[in-house]
């Protein structure tokens, strides 16, 4: 019977002991700043964009006839129209996507410049997380698109929160008080537009 | 000859968290808890009706100090009745600042706590005894920490937190063992299992851990060593 009480024991131990050491694994410095998602849909580049489509579709199909007709001379002209076409393709289906090369953002009240050109991936995207201010419920923004300057303004609460092991500071009722787009739309998974969780969709 | 094994291993264990800086248990807590007879030849539920009187402390708490990051103390006493029996107090101080409590926040919790136990004693061995037993503990504390947010664009914040007055109670089941060493001096280990009943929630930064008690986040298994003194 003896010689079953250390095994038990050592077990029980072994369980308290590991239990114990419930150490953090992935510990650092937090980044749990609240944002929102932001998409740039250029409605002015679209219709001229559209407008190429259609003309470049239109000589296509002039140029179809020609070389129908026994007109061989145009087919180099036909085929350098069929590529444009298709980069036209290509960039309209982009910016319907709000694929789209965002230069920086920068706050107003702060020296802080996020420039999005310098990014690993030095490409357009579809999405951009602009932060909001942690110490006020309103963020002033000056958004540079192609040297074109708007200003979007956006109001909301903030609240302090545990999420897992990190403290951070959340918003929630998003709004934008002021802008100078054409227009936009704000989407809310939850009905207090809660930071990380809502994104504005612009259209200029 | 008398067994040695709890004893020896008594001594491993508290050579492996000394040497690899393991804290011998998430929380507080001490062993003033069972029974004892004296190492003679009284068999568990005869004798006299109060047999013996005890005194504990913990002393893998001071043994680890240097070494952890925390600074507790705990002590005990209780009474064994009939060589069977035992009820049992403990009393301690916690003074914690877990390191891996937050990312971003440094963390302390500080306070005392008091358990009130009873015990039933099974004599394995002249010499060597197993108990289990059930606990019910309070914790009187305090909290509070500093923590540190970075922003990409705006300003980076750096908040504060400090609650006062806090109380937390909760049930222990415990089992142990403990062998004689010298004289009326016994050594053990008590392993508890905490099930928590109550503790202030925030809706903001919850409490990490509880002098006494330990983490908050999970009822994991805690274990001490202690050295107890019997005066019959």
């Amino acid at each position: 019977m003896r010689f079953l009480l250390s095994p038990v024991i050592i077990l029980i131990f072994l369980a308290g002991i590991i239990s114990a050491c419930n150490e953090c694994n992935d510990c650092g410095p937090g980044s749990a700043y609240p944002f929102f998602k932001i998409r740039f849909f250029n409605i002015d580049s679209l219709i001229k964009v559209e407008e190429g489509i259609s003309i470049a579709q239109d000589s296509l199909d002039s140029l179809n006839v020609l070389i129908a007709e026994g007109g061989d001379e145009y087919i180099p002209a036909r085929d350098q129209l069929q590529n444009e076409l298709s980069r036209l393709f290509v960039i309209s289906n982009n910016i319907q996507n709000g694929k789209i090369r965002v230069e920086s953002v920068s706050g107003i009240g702060t020296d802080k410049i996020i420039y999005y050109r310098d990014s690993v991936t030095h490409d357009s995207l579809t999405v951009f997380n602009f932060p909001l201010s942690m110490d006020v419920g309103i963020a002033n923004y000056i958004v540079d698109i192609y040297g074109r300057k708007d200003t979007l303004s956006v109001l909301y609460n903030l609240e302090t929160k545990t999420l897992g092991q990190s403290i951070l500071i959340r918003a929630y009722e998003l709004n934008v008080s002021y802008h100078t787009y054409d227009s936009l739309k704000i989407s809310c998974i939850s009905e207090t537009c809660l930071s990380n969780a809502t994104t504005i969709s612009v259209y200029f | 000859m008398r067994p040695r094994y709890p004893f020896i291993f008594n001594a491993i264990v508290l050579g492996i968290c000394l040497f690899s800086g393991i804290p011998l248990q998430v929380n507080g807590g001490i062993a003033a808890d069972t029974l004892i007879t004296q190492g003679d030849s009284i068999p568990a539920g005869k004798g006299p009706f109060i047999k013996n009187i005890e005194f504990s402390t913990d002393y893998s708490k001071l043994a680890a100090l240097p070494l952890s990051s925390e600074d507790k103390a705990e002590a005990g006493a209780g009474i064994l009745f009939r060589n069977k029996f035992g009820l049992n107090f403990e009393a301690g101080y916690g003074n914690l600042s877990p390191k891996y409590a937050f990312k971003n926040s440094s963390y302390h919790s500080e306070g005392i706590y008091g358990r009130v136990g009873i015990s039933y004693l099974y004599e394995y061995e002249q010499g060597i005894r197993l108990y289990v037993g059930v606990k019910y503990a309070e914790s009187y504390f305090s909290d509070n920490g500093t923590f540190t947010i970075n922003n990409p664009l705006w300003n980076d914040y750096t908040g504060t937190f400090e609650r006062k007055d806090l109380k937390a109670n909760w049930a222990e089941i415990v089992a142990g063992s403990e062998s004689k060493w010298k004289g009326n001096f016994y050594l053990g280990f008590i392993v508890r299992f905490r099930i928590m009943i109550e503790y202030p929630r925030f809706e903001d930064i919850g409490i990490y851990s509880i002098p006494g008690y330990g983490l908050t986040s999970g009822s994991f298994p805690a274990v001490n060593l202690y050295i107890k003194y019997l005066i019959d």
